[in-house]
Parts: structure tokens; sequence; C-alpha cells
């Protein structure tokens, strides 16, 4: 049976001291699986931008002046384009897209990887093939105006606030690129 | 209270009291992990890991937890290594912890462990409490494989992600859904109900034996809370 000490201070004694050991193992369990976590995580992002940009070989982070809500910018090794994150408030929540841009400046693939606290059912309209590869292969992405173009991008109706989340999202991430690049020739 | 052997209290765990088909505790991650055998596998070990180190540690330090904390303590304790058990799933499996998701971190408040916390390590010797957490370890991993198996074979026609040929059966999607989970546990249940079942008195001391409140129960030995 469990001592029958129950004077008070007795207890916050035993309870801060095996509080105290508990975090002691945490934090050697810690250590010792924190080298692994973080290259598993280092791999899955490799992954996740390769998904992006195809033709690349491996990815170095950039470090450049940022436009405000973009929050990484990486170039891929052999010169194939560049992996952008950038986040726009929603309806609710902030969105976050990786962007893959090629060298030529169009659009690869974008990807949400965060929908933050935007409502999971209507920001997940946005969140599909239909709408996400309206982006594949544009240079420059406008919202408005003639709906033929291969630039012209349609908003999911009934999920506008996250469709224009997403939207203004690529074009920071094309806006970063551009001033990137015109850094460069300069 | 009654004495057992080791081994009885081994089978207990895995058979007669086993925490899943018998107990029905810990059914909210059976439910939601089982759609594949690996992932029911993963976490079954996992549950295995944390019921012995708590068991252990829990039945060491009994008489120096005093009574009136002893919920907190065994909170942080079970809490604690359930921690290290995502950090080691997280480092080495990487896969499992997007499909065990939010189940992992649960366990924390899994009752089939506390229930063991608070009914056996609590007022057992130390060894008998590492037997104790084996026993329903294995027998909660042996559960969760067991619906895996039937809920992957017959919602995807795959066992371990091995095609598996069924016939002109077609899988039947339903199975790999939570009701799907909910049908094969209940199934589940009702075998194991018939296999260990030993006439109405036993089957009320046994409901005693595994209740986390039989010691406090007025009705322990007197035909249980339901009479």
């Amino acid at each position: 049976m469990t001592a029958r000490r129950n004077n008070p201070l007795s207890s916050i004694v035993v309870l801060c001291s095996i509080c105290l050991v508990v975090s002691l193992l945490m934090t050697l369990c810690y250590q010792a699986t924190e080298e692994h976590i973080e290259s598993n995580r280092e791999r899955r992002l490799q992954a996740m931008m390769l998904e992006l940009l195809p033709d690349a070989d491996a990815f170095e982070q950039v470090a450049a002046n940022l436009e405000e809500g973009v929050s990484s910018v990486w170039k891929a090794s052999n010169g194939a384009g560049w992996i952008v994150t950038s986040s726009a408030n929603g309806y609710q929540g902030r969105i976050t897209v990786m962007t893959g841009i090629r060298s030529s400046g169009k659009i690869s693939k974008i990807r949400i990887t965060d929908i933050g606290d935007e409502n999971p059912g209507i920001a997940g309209r946005v969140n599909q093939s239909s709408y996400l590869n309206q982006y594949s292969g544009a240079s420059g992405i406008s919202s408005t105006g003639a709906r033929a173009g291969a630039n012209h991008i349609e908003a999911v109706s009934g999920a506008t606030y996250s469709s224009s989340a997403v939207f203004s999202c690529v074009s920071l991430a094309l806006m970063q690129i551009q001033e990137m690049e015109g850094g460069d020739t300069e | 209270m009654i004495r057992k052997s080791r081994k009885q209290i081994f089978l207990d765990g895995i058979i007669f009291e086993n925490p899943l088909l018998v107990l029905a505790m810990g059914i909210c991650p059976a439910v939601s992990v089982t759609a594949r055998v690996s992932s029911g596998l993963v976490m079954g070990l996992s549950m295995l890991f944390v019921v012995l180190c708590s068991n252990v540690m829990i039945s060491a330090l009994k008489r120096i937890i005093p009574s009136r904390v002893r919920i907190p303590c065994y909170m942080v304790i079970i809490a604690s290594f359930v921690t290290i058990a995502r950090y080691l799933i997280t480092a080495y499996l990487p896969a499992f912890e997007t499909s065990l998701g939010v189940y992992l971190p649960l366990m924390v408040v899994n009752c089939a462990i506390f229930g063991r916390a608070e009914g056996f390590a609590s007022r057992n010797s130390i060894i008998n409490s590492a037997v104790d957490g084996l026993g329903t370890g294995a027998g909660y991993t042996m559960a969760l494989v067991l619906m895996g198996a039937v809920r992957e074979l017959a919602g995807s026609g795959t066992v371990f992600g091995i095609p598996v040929p069924t016939g002109p059966v077609k899988p039947i999607t339903v199975f790999l859904f939570t009701p799907g989970g909910l049908f094969t546990l209940g199934v589940l249940i009702a075998i194991a109900r018939k296999l260990t079942s030993k006439g109405p008195a036993e089957e009320q001391k046994k409901i005693c034996l595994g209740c986390p409140a039989s010691a406090a129960c007025p009705m322990n030995g007197k035909g249980g809370c339901e009479r």
C-alpha cells in the first residue's frame, strides 16, 4: 500500500523529486534521440521539396533579405530553381504554402504545408489538386481579368478567403524570387 | 487479497484480464490505429514499454509516494515514459509518428496503463509488477495485431502491406474506418468472452479483480457492484 504520510510538506517534496527524476530521464532520452529526429525532419523536408521541384538534386537554404510573410528560401544545388515558404492570413488562420519555382521563373508546383487555425473543412477545399494545379506552369499570376489565360487562378467558391491567402503566398514567393534575381543582375 | 503465481499474473494480462478484449480498456487508440497491422503493432509495443516501465517505477516508489498525491505522481511517471516512447518512435520509426498521430501522446491518459498502476503496481512487488506490465502490454499488443490483421485483410486485402489473395471477395473499405474498427472489436470481444468464460460466478469475480476500484469497493468479493 502507499505510504500514509499525509503531511503536506512530504507530499510536495515527493512529487517535486519525482518530477525532477523523470525530467532527468526525459532529458537524457531527448539528447540521445535529438540528432536522429533532426536528421529525419531534414530528410522529410528535402523529400517534400524534391516533390515540388523534381529536376533538383539537393537544396540549400539561402540567406537573403526576405519579404514580409516569406519565412525561408531554398535554392536547388544544380540551379533547377527555388523553393519559397511563405504565409498569409486566411479567414481565421494563417496559411503556409511552399512554392517550387523553376529557374525560368515558372511555378513548378505548390503545396499547402499548414492551414493554421483555418476551418479544416473549408480550407480543405482549397487544398485539392484541382485548385493547386492551376498554379503549375504559371509565370505570373492574376486572380482577375481574362479567365482563359494560363496565369489566371480561379478561386474556390465558398472558400474565397483561403483561396486568396494561397494566392498571396504564391505572389509573395514570386516577388521574393524576382527581387533576389533582380538584385543579382544589378 | 488473492496471491497469484507469476505465471498466472502474466497469463491473466494476456488472456483472462486482457486489457482490450476482456476489460475493454484502451479502446480509443485500438479503434483508431489498427487500420494497418504495422501501426497496431507499434502502438502495442509502445504501450508495453510504457506499462512495463511505469509499473516498475511505481512499484519501486510505492512506499515513498504519499497516498494523497499518488494520482499526480502516477500521471507524471506515465507521462514521462510516454514522452520517451514518443522520442524513440520519432527518431527510429518516423513513418509511424504520423500514422499513430495524437494517440501516442494520448497514452498518458490511457486507462489501461493507469488501471495497472493504481490496481496492481501500487500494491505488489517490483518483479510481480514487471511481470504484470509485460503480460498486460503483450496482451494489448496481441489484441491490436489481431484486430489490425482482420481489418487490414478485410479492408484492403493485405496483411503487413503484403497482398493476400482473397479470391472473389473484394476488400470492404468500411473496415478501414472507425465503424469497421468497432465491428471488429465487438466480434473479437464476443469471441474472447466465449473462450475465457467460466460461468457467471467466475465472471463476476474476474470483473472485481480487474477493477481499479476493487481495493476500496465494499462489494469486492461479494458478487461485485452489479449485485
